[in-house]
């Protein structure tokens, strides 16, 4: 339990802002209101409400991403002191604790291109989600009866696959993931494994292998396993990591015998 | 000739299904989206979608029950064709999610679990963990990205849609829009557009809601000549954590797989609760409801822990009871539920830092859904008392080709609406109006041939818009003023209404709209990605939909479903029971839809009937017992049963 | 104005083509890259085994014959399997070292993390050493270009010969540049072999550990823990017999001392390096010439 007397009623936030992608970035210190629920898009909201810094300084309110605000959607995904987080699960006095003083420090995601303050470019993995053939095949929406039958197992195994949410921290965090190469990540081949897992799925396996065996797939991974500890839905990662390379390997040996 | 297009604002679960299968049918879909449709507010939902199946079926439920418990909980204010049709198609659509890979939960053979949900007593909720809205839309989403890669589907995303374009006949043409990075504001010609933007939780502060929710979508066709449909109707949800900036969301699913409901029997009682023996608790809602128990529907519940919590039996007298699912309480064991509703203990672990399957929740009813929306019209069937397939009329607004679907809808909850059905009912309008609206782009011509003049014009009414926000030098911040329009409307409109409060409310609103326009001071005057201009905008949208909202229940002179009001002398009448001092529903007068227009800057009120053609209204009250319980905590009975 | 009219349908401008797959090139020079770490790993164990031995010189002078006994085939077999694996996986390595990665051991010191950086660490540590080891004690390193040209700046180093295998190796690796052992040139050697010891031992270790991830054996992070700790029992005893080896030609080595065949050893009556101030006297020379010449007499030649 945090003592009370760690709650400080104002909270200093160091942010670190930059006005446009290719101007330079900047920081600006803010003390805001805090209270023993505060979590870090709280205060980013009381910002807006009141964009003054520290110095007095009447700014334009830092710009950020969130929406669901209870971690599941990815939007708010940062920098919280040096360290990549979900801004609206992040309780202020959690990462307060012991030193109420210090300043909290929030930068944008470093491994995408920032569009503005805290804003960065995601797309590049809902692209790669594109090159996989994210989906699973289906005929039409009409009726044509229930899908296959799916064993419990199964579906514990697929199910905490399929709660990725594109937040990118286990790339933020991936010391081989960069802003200009091409690898693809952990979020991706954790998503290739959930759908070729799927009985329907797999129709599209052998194309799915065909990129994760080319440049920035699979063997660009180093194991440095970052990916799994910072994963906010703790997606066994590293575990479909090690599939995904045994898919390579046994489709490489049929691929080089049988194609 | 070009291919002719649609326009889908929204990519939540309505948005998507939309697109999916307007793309099927060979239209061409340009999908918009404030966020990556991935991360729409849909993500948020966890209990389940609703469907009747095979084992209910044996149980003697059918598709019929399922209808008539959906009209039943929305206290009959729902027209009954379009609900009849959504509980037949229910059952496909669930075989439809199955084959698009929605890892639902399983039983030990491999089929498709079940669990049960608040207002019945047969388990027809389908479910995958307790993120069942995360599952279905990123199915949804992976179809949607399936058909863009074929060049079917362009997506917008990071684009806000400012208002729709009419042509000098009132016909919907297309839209205006906002690039949200490069702040750039153009028009896009459609051949119909959809409105699938969700609900407005945000127009009451707090809510369960995500924070793009503002109903900015609907509120914006309601200025361009749209009509709402009962607005008043605002779901409270029983149970979420209280927060400052967000009510997080505890599912009914916590109480469909066991959990239950309970203060303690002695007033402020300091006890730890784990620490409260079993005779020491009152189960109220067991207690209240034997037959629904702690799955009554929400307004019910809701009011039922409002009233208890008046009473002074919440916990530390003050307003939160006991949401428990500790093993002492349930007899399941921590592994079944730790599978079965993990996604929602993370959150309750996450954000209150406490087990919730070691020690009971603490939470409290927060705004949650907005059942009415934007109007939307509907062509039964006399044959089968359902909808015509494929009829243009389908889900159309009062502006011709101008659609709603989802949340953005008044369509298919009444006056209350019953747990896990807005999944099925976003999923369902998007599948079934898809056919009817390529039916109408054929029957029309074709937008190309448009004069350009009426969308240069929109856009430049859009461009003077944004220089007077962007000029606005007052001393009113936008976020601030959302905040005192939050407050005044969770205050005032959400579980008991009274006219003071409205009209009051209604006073204050009037004065917001008033420094609106007056003394508005936008903290960010740049063109690059500026979100206080968006969310100023959004402001404004919300002034008036809070303003639609209250007008719309100051009129209303009844309680039916989530409206539940109290004449101005009897609020504080805390000896009497709520259903005493409430005005009971009355058919007579008030089965009808309010329809909402916004006329010379203003909520205009008018009425329609509700089409009560397949089943006859009838008392809603779910079993509640009136005599006095044995060991009650207060002897009256509470809430709301009429 | 533009409308979304003139777009017209068809892939949105941004789309990439996903009909064709890249080629897996990469796949395979990565895959061969783990390969031949295995083989070369497989090649220093063995290595360090052989180095073992020299606790005692004759039985490693005896393994070094054994190894020699191959001929004229020797030099086909070190080759292939043994540079061209270091060299493939030696260049690729730098490759993936380089290729733009974000190092970030410090912000996210997690074990796993920890243990990557390192194996990049250890893998520029080998390269450093390997480089010097090989140069200064493989005949094929610049004991070789002094063969052939006798530049004098390569003059003074005591360079491995196969028939005093213990005292060449003893004088390259613990006095190569002074007969005093405590120079500091000289303890630099030890202390670069101490580490390449270890940084070989670590990154074989762990590359056991990531090659079983790369080639899907090991799955389940239970799994990976558990030849995790296989890893670590064999990167103990790796690095046990390594610590022998590098014990037995540094800190117990004596420099100066053959092997006498099939028993104990025999001062080598090796020529008293010149000892001129400022200048390491050259005593490869003497090897190269001289003694070969007469111990190939005396010790060899009864054999
Ligand atoms: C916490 C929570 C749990 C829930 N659980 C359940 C459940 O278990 N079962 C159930 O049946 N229902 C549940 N619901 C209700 C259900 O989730 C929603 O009603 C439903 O998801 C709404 O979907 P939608 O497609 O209509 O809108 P949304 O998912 O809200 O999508 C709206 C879309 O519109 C876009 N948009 C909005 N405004 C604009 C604009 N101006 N310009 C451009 N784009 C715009 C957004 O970007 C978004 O893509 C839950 C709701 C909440 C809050
Ligand atoms: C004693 C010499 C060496 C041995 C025994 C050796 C052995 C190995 C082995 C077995 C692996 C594991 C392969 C895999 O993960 O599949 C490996 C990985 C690696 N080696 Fe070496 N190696 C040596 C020298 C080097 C050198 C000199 C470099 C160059 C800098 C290098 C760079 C790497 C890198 C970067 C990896 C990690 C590859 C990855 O995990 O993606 N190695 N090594
Ligand atoms: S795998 Fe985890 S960390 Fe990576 S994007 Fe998905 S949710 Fe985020
Ligand atoms: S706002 Fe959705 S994850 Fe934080």
């Amino acid at each position: 339990m945090i003592a009370p007397a760690d709650i400080k009623k104002t909270v200093k936030l160091n942010i670190l802002r930059q006005d446009t992608p290719d101007t330079h970035p900047y920081w600006q210190q803010f003390e805001v209101p805090c209270t023993p629920s505060s979590n870090v898009t709280s205060l980013l909201r009381s910002i807006s409400a009141n964009p003054v810094t520290a110095e007095g300084a009447q700014v334009a309110p830092p710009a950020y991403e969130a929406s669901c605000l209870e971690e599941v959607c990815g939007s708010c995904t940062m920098l919280i002191n040096g360290k990549v987080r979900q801004a609206c699960s992040t309780l202020v006095r959690k990462i307060q604790s012991g030193h109420p003083d210090e300043p909290i420090t929030i930068e944008p995601l470093t491994k995408f291109p920032v569009i503005r303050d805290l804003v960065v470019d995601r797309s590049r993995m809902f692209e790669n989600l594109k090159r996989i053939k994210a989906w699973i095949p289906i005929d039409s929406s009409y009726n044509l009866g229930p899908g296959p039958k799916i064993t419990p197992e199964e579906q514990q195994t697929m199910y905490p696959l399929s709660r990725c949410m594109t937040c990118g921290s286990c790339l933020e965090a991936c010391p081989q993931f960069t802003r200009d190469n091409n690898f693809l990540g952990a979020q991706i081949f954790s998503i290739a494994r959930y759908y070729n897992m799927h009985p329907n799925g797999k129709t599209e396996k052998d194309a799915r292998m065909e990129v994760l065996m080319g440049e920035g797939g699979i063997t660009d991974c180093g194991n440095a396993q970052n990916c799994v500890k910072v994963c906010p839905k703790e997606i066994p990662l590293t575990e479909s990591i090690g599939i995904i390379g045994r898919a390579a390997t046994v489709y490489s040996i049929k691929k080089f015998f049988s194609k | 000739m070009a291919q002719k297009r649609v326009i889908v604002v929204g990519g939540g679960l309505a948005g998507l299904s939309t697109s999916m299968k307007l793309s099927e049918e060979g239209v061409a879909v340009d999908l918009f989206s404030l966020v990556p449709v991935k991360r729409s507010h849909s993500v948020c939902a966890q209990g389940g979608i609703n469907a009747c199946n095979d084992v209910a079926r044996q149980q003697g439920y059918s598709e019929w029950e399922h209808f008539d418990e959906t009209v039943f909980g929305g206290d009959f204010l729902a027209h009954q064709p379009p609900v009849l049709e959504m509980a037949r198609m229910a059952p496909a659509i669930i075989d439809l999610l199955d084959r698009m890979g929605v890892p639902f939960s399983r039983t030990p053979e491999g089929n498709r679990d079940l669990r049960l949900f608040g207002g019945s007593l047969y388990k027809r909720t389908f479910y995958a963990g307790a993120t069942t809205g995360q599952q279905l839309l990123y199915a949804l989403d992976e179809q949607v990205r399936h058909h863009e890669v074929q060049g079917h589907v362009t997506k917008y995303e990071f684009w806000e849609f400012l208002a729709p374009v009419l042509d000098d006949n009132g016909r919907c043409v297309g839209i205006v829009a906002q690039d949200l990075r490069t702040m750039q504001i153009r028009s896009f010609r459609a051949d119909a557009v959809v409105m699938a933007t969700g609900g407005n939780g945000l127009i009451f502060g707090q809510s369960t809601m995500s924070i793009i929710c503002t109903g900015s979508g609907t509120a914006r066709c309601y200025q361009a000549g749209a009509r709402l449909g009962n607005p008043e109707f605002v779901q409270v949800h029983p149970t979420a954590i209280p927060g400052e900036d967000k009510c997080r969301l505890m599912s009914e699913s916590a109480r469909g797989e066991g959990g239950r409901l309970w203060v303690p029997k002695k007033r402020q009682d300091s006890r730890h609760p784990n620490d409260i023996p079993e005779q020491e608790r009152d189960y109220f809602l067991e207690r209240l409801y034997p037959k629904y128990k702690n799955i009554v529907p929400r307004d019910i519940a809701t009011r039922e822990i409002f009233y208890i919590c008046e009473q002074g039996y919440g916990i530390g007298g003050g307003q939160m009871v006991y949401l428990d699912l500790t093993e002492k309480a349930t007899g399941i064991p921590y592994d079944v539920l730790k599978r079965k509703l993990g996604g929602i203990l993370e959150i309750y672990e996450k954000f209150v830092g406490v087990d919730p399957l070691l020690e009971p929740m603490k939470i409290y009813p927060a705004v949650h859904y907005s059942m009415g929306g934007l109007w939307v019209d509907f062509a039964k069937d006399e044959k089968t008392g359902g909808l015509r397939k494929a009829d243009p009329r389908n889900q159309m607004t009062n502006i011709t080709g101008l659609y709603a679907a989802g949340e953005a809808d008044y369509q298919y909850h009444g006056a209350n609406r019953l747990g896990a059905n807005s999944l099925l009912s976003c999923i369902f309008t998007g599948l079934f109006m898809a056919p009817g609206i390529k039916k109408f782009i054929e029957s029309q011509p074709p937008v190309a041939e448009q004069a350009q003049t009426i969308y240069d014009a929109a856009v430049a009414g859009q461009q003077a818009v944004q220089s007077r926000l962007l000029n606005s030098k007052g001393t009113d911040n936008p976020y601030v003023m959302h905040r005192e329009l939050g407050k005044a409307m969770s205050d005032n409109v959400t579980i008991i209404r009274s006219n003071a409060k409205l009209r009051q409310t209604l006073s204050l609103i009037e004065s917001l709209k008033d420094r609106y326009q007056n003394n508005l001071g936008l903290p960010d005057s740049g063109l690059w990605n500026n979100q206080s201009l968006g969310f100023a905008r959004a402001c404004w949208d919300m002034i008036l939909l809070g303003e639609a909202v209250t007008s719309a229940a100051l009129a209303r002179e009844e309680s039916r479903g989530s409206h539940f009001k109290i004449p101005d002398e009897l609020v504080d009448r805390h000896d009497l029971p709520l259903d005493k001092r409430a005005l009971q529903r009355d058919d007579e007068h008030w089965l009808k839809s309010t329809l909402v227009s916004y006329v010379d800057g203003k909520a205009t009120l008018s009425y329609e009937p509700v089409d009560v053609s397949l089943v006859a209204p009838r008392a809603r009250n779910y079993g509640k017992v009136t005599a006095p319980a044995t060991n009650a905590a207060s002897a009256e009975t509470a809430g709301a049963a009429v | 104005m533009t409308t979304a009219m003139e777009g017209s349908v068809g892939k949105h401008p941004s789309a990439p083509d996903y009909s064709s797959p890249p080629g897996q090139l990469h796949f395979w020079l990565r895959r061969i890259h783990s390969l031949a770490g295995l083989a070369f790993g497989g090649f220093v164990a063995f290595h360090l085994t052989v180095n073992a031995t020299s606790l005692s010189p004759a039985v490693y002078q005896q393994e070094v014959n054994n190894i020699h006994a191959l001929g004229p085939n020797l030099g086909f077999v070190e080759f292939t399997f043994i540079f061209l694996p270091l060299l493939i996986h030696v260049l690729y390595g730098l490759y993936i070292t380089s290729s733009g990665v974000k190092w970030n051991a410090v912000h996210y010191n997690y074990g796993g993390n920890i243990r990557y950086t390192l194996q990049r660490v250890s893998g520029l540590v080998l390269l450093v050493f390997l480089a010097y080891h090989l140069a200064t004690l493989h005949r094929w390193g610049l004991g070789l270009i002094y063969g052939l040209t006798h530049w004098s700046a390569l003059s003074s180093f005591p360079w491995f010969h196969m028939n005093f295998a213990y005292t060449s190796t003893v004088d390259a690796i613990k006095t190569p540049y002074s007969h005093n052992p405590w120079f500091w040139a000289n303890i630099l050697s030890d202390g670069l072999y101490f580490l390449g010891v270890w940084a070989a031992v670590y990154h074989l270790a762990n590359g056991l550990w990531t090659a079983a991830i790369a080639w899907g054996l090991t799955i389940t992070a239970k799994a990976q823990r558990r030849w995790g700790n296989v890893c670590v029992a064999i990167g103990v005893v790796v690095g046990i017999i390594g610590t022998i080896a590098w014990l037995g030609v540094t800190v117990l080595g004596k420099p100066g001392v053959v092997p006498k065949k099939n028993s104990g050893t025999m001062v080598l009556s090796a020529p008293a390096r010149k000892v001129t101030p400022g200048v390491t006297p050259l005593n490869l020379h003497a090897y190269t010439t001289g003694i070969r010449a007469r111990t190939e007499k005396k010790t060899l030649q009864g054999a």
